[in-house]
């Protein structure tokens, strides 16, 4: 007996399930269902009506959203009872007010209206937000002057300029602890102001003037339009080391470098993309064709946090006539870099100082850089070989005439100075973390 | 005084409380908010609050004042009727202040001014508002049990639910709510060395209270009120 009433169950729900599947698509209201039924006492069902809400509950998702395959309708009465119909419907509803489900979850509810307005919230959002902000910044330093003080996350987020470095800041950032005595390397020992505790002090004056002449090396090529690479391996530097990229609008390296990076660039660098922008670093079109089969580009100074571990890399520079900056600590090799910043290699704070310092220098030579390119001066040549867009050389070429040789070679025009042999990070898709 | 002594006093025994601890280099407003629901730190919420208080007072005051700007003239008109009858509101709240205290003139949303006054050190932000102590307890109507005025004081709890009376709350205690424009000082040390106690009908709370609406500094008034909504954060 229950498994025919069960299967009475199966077959009702399914045949009011498409009875419902077409209703929704004449777009007929819930209450109208026209079909032809007998009237049937529901007390004498009521058991079967019962059975028939449970299971409409439990299974309301699943029952109410697959329509029956029409294959197996055939074998089905397609008699179905309004009152069970709509009691189903009514205790469905009732189930979902008590419990407060949200009704979007079924498939066939589409047309229901969402509660509020999405776009007002988000507005209301925003303009709490400001007032916030607002009140913040009228009332929040009211009341005292704090002294400076240390805030490690400050280091990363507003990093000190190269006017800001002082004695004080380099000794508080522990960058004059080098290594123990037995370890140094004596090509170091101009840098060294003595021994504590075993352990060789850099002279803070020494850091304080190489770092500064590095921070003048940095602007520098940033304001000729230099690409800067900062590397640092160690873990925990990888924040600064974006940082310092980020601001100086040129690449970061915080994993390991690929042997081979500089010097089989073309094979390493493959998926890197290559364009051409002009004096304001806008892209500028015609240039695709050359883009795509430009050599992989080098970097034009290498900033390097970590040096020691870091020798294929600055291997390759030198090999490359690349300059790099390097911070020395007292075991380390000054040879190895062009611009030695001697200053503790192990301590995260005086890590996230120097990448700060240098980084806030290219950021200022950048913005010099730009500020230059509007007035209409600007401070790099092209690179040999890059010529002019495709349009603008078809159109030289048919203007020279067909019998003469096509025109090559750099081509300055200070009016449209429209090529760059530098190209942004991002659209080399250099947000990949093993690779500049 | 006021000023140079009692804020010097004040940061002193704040900095001295905090030294050591996590608040250290806390701004005051950020103190008050932290401390506010703490009885056991009463005093660094009182010193804080007293501080930036007093601060926010002076902040607001000029020796050469300059008359309103005409969009600050139409808010409070808007609030208030008219600027008289704020002067007049200001000035007989702060004189009628039993003790010490500071009145304060707040914005809420949507243009809306309102004067709030807070006895002792209490503080207007919402952050703060389990001591806001807006009310002298000794003023109320004893006619009604204490329970009662407790309850009709403070903020419902019954706030739970979707349907309740209550319930349309639509902000999370704490919600800024009240953005604190100007406010005036009313501690003793404030006003005593020039205006006196006011024995005899002259000089006292009031004749501060009046002199004090000519100094207010309504260019500080108006940035503290102003939101400038920034396009750059509106779609």
């Amino acid at each position: 007996m229950k498994s025919i009433e069960q299967e009475m169950c199966w077959m009702k729900i399914c045949s009011i399930s498409d009875d419902a599947v077409r209703a929704s698509e004449n777009a007929t209201s819930a209450d109208s269902f026209n079909l032809e039924s007998s009237q049937v006492d529901i007390r004498q069902h009521s058991r079967s009506t019962m059975i028939l809400r449970n299971v409409a509950i439990r299974h309301g998702r699943k029952a109410l959203a697959a329509p029956t395959p029409r294959s197996l309708l055939r074998t089905l009465t397609t008699e179905t009872l309004v009152e069970d119909r709509e009691a189903i419907e009514h205790s469905i509803d009732n189930h979902w007010k008590e419990t407060g489900a949200n009704l979007n979850q079924l498939y066939t509810t589409n047309a229901l209206h969402p509660t509020r307005d999405p776009s007002e919230s988000i507005k209301k959002v925003q303009k709490d937000f400001i007032l916030r902000q607002h009140i913040k910044k009228r009332t929040s330093h009211i009341g005292s002057n704090i002294t400076p003080h240390y805030e490690p996350h400050q280091l990363l987020i507003n990093p000190p300029r190269p006017e800001d470095v002082t004695l004080e800041l380099l000794m508080a950032s522990q960058s004059h602890l080098g290594h123990a005595t037995s370890l140094w390397n004596p090509m170091n020992q101009r840098y060294i102001y003595g021994v504590r505790q075993g352990v060789h002090i850099i002279s803070l004056e020494v850091t304080a003037a190489h770092l500064r002449r590095a921070a003048k090396v940095v602007e520098g090529v940033a304001y000729h339009g230099g690409l800067i690479l900062f590397v640092g391996t160690r873990p925990g530097q990888a924040a600064s080391v974006v940082k310092a990229a980020k601001l100086a609008q040129g690449c970061h390296l915080f994993e390991k470098w690929i042997p081979g990076t500089i010097t089989n660039g073309d094979q390493i660098l493959a998926k890197c993309e290559v364009k051409v922008v002009d004096g304001l670093d806008k892209k500028v079109e015609g240039f695709e064709e050359k883009a795509a089969e430009w050599k992989a580009l080098r970097p034009d100074l290498v900033v390097v946090l970590n040096p020691r571990e870091n020798y294929i890399l600055l291997h390759e520079c030198g090999l490359n006539n690349i300059p790099t900056v390097g911070v020395i600590d007292t075991d380390a090799d000054p040879t190895w870099v062009t611009y030695p910043v001697p200053a503790n290699d192990d301590s995260l704070r005086c890590i996230q100082v120097i990448a700060g310092v240098l980084g806030r220098a290219g950021e200022a030579g950048q913005k010099k850089r730009l500020e230059a390119a509007k007035k209409g001066d600007i401070t790099w040549l092209p690179p040999p070989g890059l010529g002019k867009p495709k349009e603008e050389e078809e159109k030289e070429n048919k203007a020279a005439g067909p019998g003469e040789p096509k025109g090559k070679g750099v081509e300055l025009n200070a009016d449209e100075v429209e090529s760059g042999r530098r190209s942004r990070p991002g659209s080399r898709g250099l947000e990949e973390e093993d690779d500049d | 005084m006021a000023w140079t002594q009692y804020q010097g006093l004040m940061l002193e025994k704040l900095s001295s409380l905090t030294a050591g601890g996590e608040y250290e280099f806390k701004t005051t407003k950020d103190i008050a908010i932290k401390y506010a629901r703490d009885p056991n730190s009463a005093p660094i919420f009182n010193y804080a609050s007293m501080a930036h208080n007093n601060a926010f007072f002076f902040s607001t005051i000029t020796p050469e004042p300059k008359p309103m700007s005409a969009e600050l003239k139409k808010d409070l008109e808007d609030s208030f009727g008219s600027i008289e009858t704020l002067q007049r509101e200001l000035i007989v709240t702060a004189s009628s202040m039993f003790g010490p205290g500071f009145v304060w003139l707040v914005k809420s949303r949507d243009r809306k001014y309102s004067i709030l006054c807070t006895y002792l050190a209490g503080s207007p932000y919402p952050g703060a508002h389990y001591r806001r102590q807006p009310v002298d307890m000794n003023t109320g109507d004893t006619s009604v049990a204490e329970a009662i005025r407790r309850t009709n004081a403070w903020e419902p709890v019954n706030t739970v639910g979707l349907h309740g009376a209550q319930s349309q709350k639509k902000m999370a205690p704490g919600g800024i709510d009240l953005n604190p424009i100007l406010c005036i000082n009313m501690w003793e040390h404030v006003y005593l060395p020039d205006y006196g106690v006011g024995a005899g009908g002259v000089g006292g709370k009031k004749a501060f209270a009046e002199s004090w609406w000519h100094v207010i500094d309504w260019e500080v008034v108006r940035k503290n009120a102003e939101v400038n909504p920034q396009k750059k954060y509106l779609t």
